[in-house]
């Protein structure tokens, strides 16, 4: 069954589409949940929810765009979702600790090792995601898609809805930022 | 000058280190578990309802809404009972007058001629 086939048969419900469609691809909307959120049950959670969300919303589907892109944006957008819900939870933190709550921070460590990483480039990789987490919203977006799940720039602009120029600048100002972060970070950590 | 070299290497092999990486695959069995959390999710409305109100936050504030509109309907409850007692005792005051000019009439003794 090819993709074009999948989503008609989505489309009129059926559960074994579902299914396939789940299957193939689960671990492109992990890796990219992943990627922003930096926590994975929390990225597990997400990938739930964007299923759950492609099952009820497929038919709204027109086949104007990708389904990879249509996909990608969802992800996305859950993820950002998430990160917007994690931080309002963090500003009541303090509210919660008066009753014994754990803290977020308490749970889940700060150093986030991305499983499909080279071993050799654990290390570095943990303080390039460190660092990811300080950048705008949009910059952080761009470089993702772009260096963990190897979009063209062409995708990114279809998934973030903007023109491929902006894309190019938002990498170049990424990565320029990246670099500030980062001096910052070993001046303090090497001397 | 070598420091800030090896910090400019550093850098560039931070921001390279994703290089080659692999996607990260997802717990096995999301299947089953995307299955149950969409029939949960399909659950009546009524539960949805209650999962609602049962939130402390949405809980606390309909107490208090009880609470407002219980010591509202007290206070309008106490006044109109204050004002129909004067009523009541007027009218029975009246009434009262009215008896004893019923009696003034009977009394044949003291009519007027």
């Amino acid at each position: 069954m090819n993709q074009p086939e999948l989503i008609v048969q989505l489309q009129r419900g059926d559960g074994q589409a579902f299914k396939k469609l789940v299957d193939e691809w689960q671990d492109m909307v992990y890796n990219t949940a992943l990627g922003i959120v930096q926590q994975a049950d929390d990225a597990d959670d997400i990938t739930q929810d964007v299923f759950i969300q492609v099952y009820q919303s497929v038919s709204s589907f027109k086949g104007e765009s990708k389904f990879s892109t249509w996909l990608y944006r969802i992800v996305v957008t859950k993820s950002l979702d998430h990160l917007k819900k994690k931080k309002r939870k963090k500003r009541f933190g303090f509210v919660q600790s008066l009753f014994g709550a754990t803290s977020e921070e308490e749970i889940h460590p700060e150093e986030f090792n991305h499983p499909g990483v080279l071993m050799e480039n654990k290390e570095n990789a943990a303080a390039l995601f460190k660092a990811l987490q300080q950048l705008p919203e949009n910059q952080r977006i761009a470089f993702t898609l772009h260096r963990l799940e190897s979009q063209k720039h062409q995708d990114i602009a279809g998934i973030m809805n903007i023109s491929v120029t902006a894309v190019e600048s938002l990498i170049a100002r990424a990565k320029g930022n990246l670099r500030k972060i980062l001096q910052d970070y070993y001046e303090k950590n090497i001397n | 000058m070598n420091s800030k070299q090896d910090i400019n290497k550093l850098i560039d092999d931070t921001l390279n280190s994703l290089d080659g990486a692999g996607r990260a695959t997802v717990k096995p069995y999301l299947f089953t578990r995307l299955h149950a959390k969409m029939q949960r999710s399909n659950e009546g409305a009524w539960d949805n309802v209650l999962r609602f109100i049962s939130r402390p936050a949405v809980a606390m504030a309909v107490l208090c809404l009880v609470i407002v509109v219980n010591a509202l309907v007290v206070k309008n409850n106490y006044s109109s009972t204050a004002t129909g007692t004067t009523a009541d005792e007027q009218q029975y005051a009246s009434a009262y007058e009215y008896n004893n000019s019923v009696a003034v009439l009977d009394d044949t003794e003291n009519i007027e001629p």
